[in-house]
């Protein structure tokens, strides 16, 4: 294996690592405070749920952005050769979906619990307590966005 | 498509009419009750408040049967049911007869009774389940308990650690007038008595402690182990029985479970009435209502008002000052399920703003089939959301969601056979079968994603401008016409030139002149409220660096592509992952591979709806709305009846 191909496949750990940490960690925040509000109320399960499942996109966009990085090199088709300032240019261009994801699930994880907190006391206010978490993600929406513009834009070879 | 008229009220009329005419609207559901207390109508406030408090009191009271009965009936909710309403509709003459037949009061103080009893017996229990267990390994022990301690002499039954039995007994050896029986060894236990004289207690306290045992609290009853335990046993077997008719007369209480619900909303209705009652002002003979009316309802309420008491006098009235008008938004009927967008943010103010339904609805739809994209996501999509709202009773919120997202798969499909996304899979790859839907498409996202980047920025540019043209409509329905047109003509003049300059790479010398200009222009007019020619200039030219935040706005709808991306790349992985499970694993590939198509899809196409939903509302609600809407409105809520447990149709 080159040295290109080890380094791109550093950059696909990276997107999916971090992200999916990032959505792990977000997902228990809000989990954990579902569970809370559930003692109480375990009718409100389906509401919550969809609060819990908001931090875990993250982990789908750092995944997205690893998968995308290994169409680039075709990995799965039997890796091209790529080559080591290639590769080191994938490394890098894995960092924006990795690092937001790992910081802004955390948060949004944070940002839902709030809202669990919210549908807890007033469950008519669903609307509203979606969509702060939301603003957090617009974030992890742009790392993504920045990784996929930078690997369709490297050349191969 | 607006925001609909509405005026004040003004009910005067005898006493003698106030229960007729309260209910008269109530069922009419026409009029916001305002409070009035003013101070030249004699205000003698003798209300039934006792009533009222029985009422409430009452209602609690019935509330927490019905959880009682709710709890007991063992009737588990589906992750479906929990959204689902869960009101019984019922017939108002039936309701009525129910209510007026049905002693809730005699059936409430039995629920009551059953659930103490319930109570107290599982209390019992958990103590004699707690007795047994300590006194089980005594069983052996043939001395009546009560005999354990007598003036003289002790046996004092012990439990310790297994391993510490050798030094317990060689404790008690250095004493010649104590000495050790065990009983019982269960496990890592041994259960001992120490025969002692009572005076030397102390003494085998300091063994205890030395030996890491403890005295057994065992109860103190004229029975030995043997009979203390048949006896509770026997207790228990008692209570298992109660508890079982209980459980069994509670069984056949569940069918008072519908009239409570219904005796409930009776008494829920009065103590609206009352509360309504109380918004009123009285005289010795008349009463007076206020309150706002849609402006084409007032003549209905009039009719009806006099109709029931002819004497009555019914007036349009002035608001006051600063007084705000509630807001009632109306819509063609295909639109009403975005008011549910506009809900979620805020109504718009009655006097200055438009209702933003209309205008936002083109876009949140088509938003959210860009951002599914999949035409057989979106597919699948329309036919679980019409399925839902043909099968199941949804309130109305419900309704409002699954119709969008029905035709949010419509939209979906159209965009996908644009982008040629079937379930992931991308037709270009597909047999010559497929020859029509492959000149069909016409954007590759993933293998060309900034073709789809430039376009989704252009949809926000537009969405922008065209919030800024609303603000402008607003400004000049408010007659403001400077602002209308210096400062959101202008913007838009300047926003339109410089992405105009932008697609043409500054190349088109008009699209330059064109934006130089509209700065300028902005610098000159944006500085126009300050009286100092500098401060004039500087705040001018300040305005200029409110581009940013369009700039901002806009980049803002790349989200589009992204969220397009991410549902199709996911679809296409998953159909990845089944066909090289499929190759790969010998006998059962193929049923491995159905499984994986088939949990993937339904979990991508579920995270994919929450997040095209969120996104594609989030673009609404904070870059289109901020442009000219502020929902600061109060909504209308009309006096009308409200039930908590039944649906009441006439």
């Amino acid at each position: 294996m080159s040295l290109g191909l080890a380094l791109s496949l550093a950059g696909v750990a990276i997107a999916a690592l971090f992200g999916g940490i990032g959505s792990a960690w977000g997902v228990a925040i809000a989990a954990e405070a579902a569970g809370g509000v559930m003692t109480e109320d375990p009718e409100k399960f389906g509401r919550l749920l969809v609060m819990v499942a908001l931090p875990g996109t993250q982990g789908f966009y750092g995944f997205l952005g690893a998968f995308y990085i290994m169409m680039k090199i075709n990995f799965l088709g039997g890796a091209a050769a790529v080559a080591t300032m290639t590769g080191l240019q994938l490394l890098f261009a894995a960092l924006p979906v990795g690092l937001v994801g790992l910081f802004s699930g955390y948060y949004q994880g944070r940002a839902s619990a709030s809202g669990v907190y919210l549908i807890a006391k007033r469950p008519e206010e669903m609307g509203k307590a979606i969509i702060l978490p939301a603003m957090v993600e617009t974030y992890a929406v742009l790392g993504l966005l920045a990784t996929i513009l930078l690997v369709s834009g490297i050349p191969l070879q | 498509m607006a925001v609909i008229p509405v005026e004040k009220i003004n009910i005067v009329a005898t006493k003698v009419a106030k229960g007729p005419i309260i209910s008269f609207l109530q069922k009419a559901e026409i009029i916001e009750l305002r409070e009035i207390c003013p101070p030249d109508i004699q205000h003698c406030l003798i209300l039934p408040r006792e009533q009222e408090l029985d009422d409430e009191l009452a209602m609690a009271e019935i509330k927490n049967a019905l959880e009682f009965l709710d709890k007991m009936s063992n009737k588990k909710k589906g992750f479906i049911e929990s959204f689902l309403t869960n009101k019984e509709k019922i017939d108002e003459e039936f309701f009525r007869e129910i209510c007026h037949e049905f002693d809730y009061r005699s059936i409430v103080a039995q629920l009551k009774e059953l659930d103490a009893r319930l109570g107290n017996l599982q209390n019992l229990e958990s103590r004699l389940r707690k007795a047994l267990q300590t006194i089980l390994p005594w069983s052996t022990l043939p001395v009546k308990l009560n005999m354990l301690k007598r003036p003289y002499l002790c046996i004092t039954p012990v439990v310790i650690p297994a391993k510490n039995l050798v030094t317990l007994g060689d404790e008690t050896k250095k004493n010649p007038l104590m000495d050790l029986e065990t009983v019982n060894t269960t496990g890592d236990k041994a259960y001992v008595v120490i025969v002692h004289k009572t005076c030397e207690s102390s003494q085998v306290n300091e063994i205890l402690a030395l030996a890491g045992g403890e005295i057994a609290a065992l109860p103190f009853e004229h029975r030995t182990s043997a009979e203390e335990i048949a006896e509770i046993k026997k207790i228990l077997r008692h209570s298992a029985q109660e508890k079982k008719e209980i459980m069994s007369h509670i069984h056949e209480m569940q069918k008072h479970s519908r009239p409570l619900s219904c005796v409930y909303d009776r008494l829920f209705e009065e103590v609206q009435r009352s509360h309504a009652s109380q918004k009123m002002a009285e005289t010795s003979y008349t009463f007076v209502v206020e309150g706002w009316i849609k402006k084409r309802d007032f003549e209905k309420a009039s009719a009806g008002i006099k109709n029931i008491s002819p004497a009555s006098v019914v007036t349009r009235v002035e608001p006051e000052k600063d007084e705000q008008a509630p807001t009632v938004i109306e819509n063609p009927k295909i639109f009403t399920p975005f008011e549910l967008i506009t809900k979620i943010f805020g109504m718009p103010d009655y006097k200055q703003e438009i209702d933003p339904t209309l205008p936002l609805s083109g876009f949140f739809i088509f938003f959210f089939g860009l951002c599914l994209s999949d035409a057989g996501y979106g597919l699948l999509l329309l036919l679980i959301s019409t399925l839902f709202l043909k099968k199941l009773e949804l309130p109305t919120g419900g309704k409002s969601l699954f119709i969008l997202l029905a035709v949010g798969g419509a939209v979906s499909i159209l965009v996908g056979i644009f982008t040629g996304t079937y379930f992931g899979f991308d037709i270009s790859q597909a047999g010559d079968f497929a020859a029509p839907l492959k000149i069909l498409k016409l954007f590759d996202p993933v293998n060309n994603p900034l073709q789809m980047l430039v376009f989704s920025l252009g949809v926000g540019v537009v969405q922008i401008l065209f919030g800024i043209l609303l603000k402008m409509i607003e400004e000049i329905r408010c007659k403001n016409y400077a602002a209308a047109l210096l400062d959101h003509g202008l913007w838009m003049y300047f926003l339109s030139s410089l992405v105009f300059m932008v697609a043409t790479m500054a190349g088109n010398p008009l699209a330059v002149k064109m934006t130089i200009s509209g700065a300028v222009l902005l610098v000159l007019t944006q500085g126009r409220r300050e009286k100092n020619l500098i401060k004039k200039l500087v705040f001018g030219l300040l305005s200029l660096y409110s581009t940013t935040s369009y700039l901002g706005d806009t980049l803002s709808y790349s989200r589009l592509l992204a969220l397009m991306m991410t549902t199709s790349i996911i679809g296409t992985v998953i159909n990845i992952l089944a066909v090289l499970t499929r190759d790969s694993v010998p006998f059962v590939g193929y049923v491995i591979m159905v499984v994986i198509l088939l949990v993937g899809h339904v979990f991508n196409l579920i995270i994919s709806v929450l997040s095209a939903f969120v996104h594609s509302l989030r673009l609404q609600l904070v870059e289109f709305f901020s442009k000219f809407y502020s929902g600061s409105g109060k909504e209308f809520q009309p006096f009308r009846r409200e039930t908590k447990y039944t649906i009441i149709i006439n």
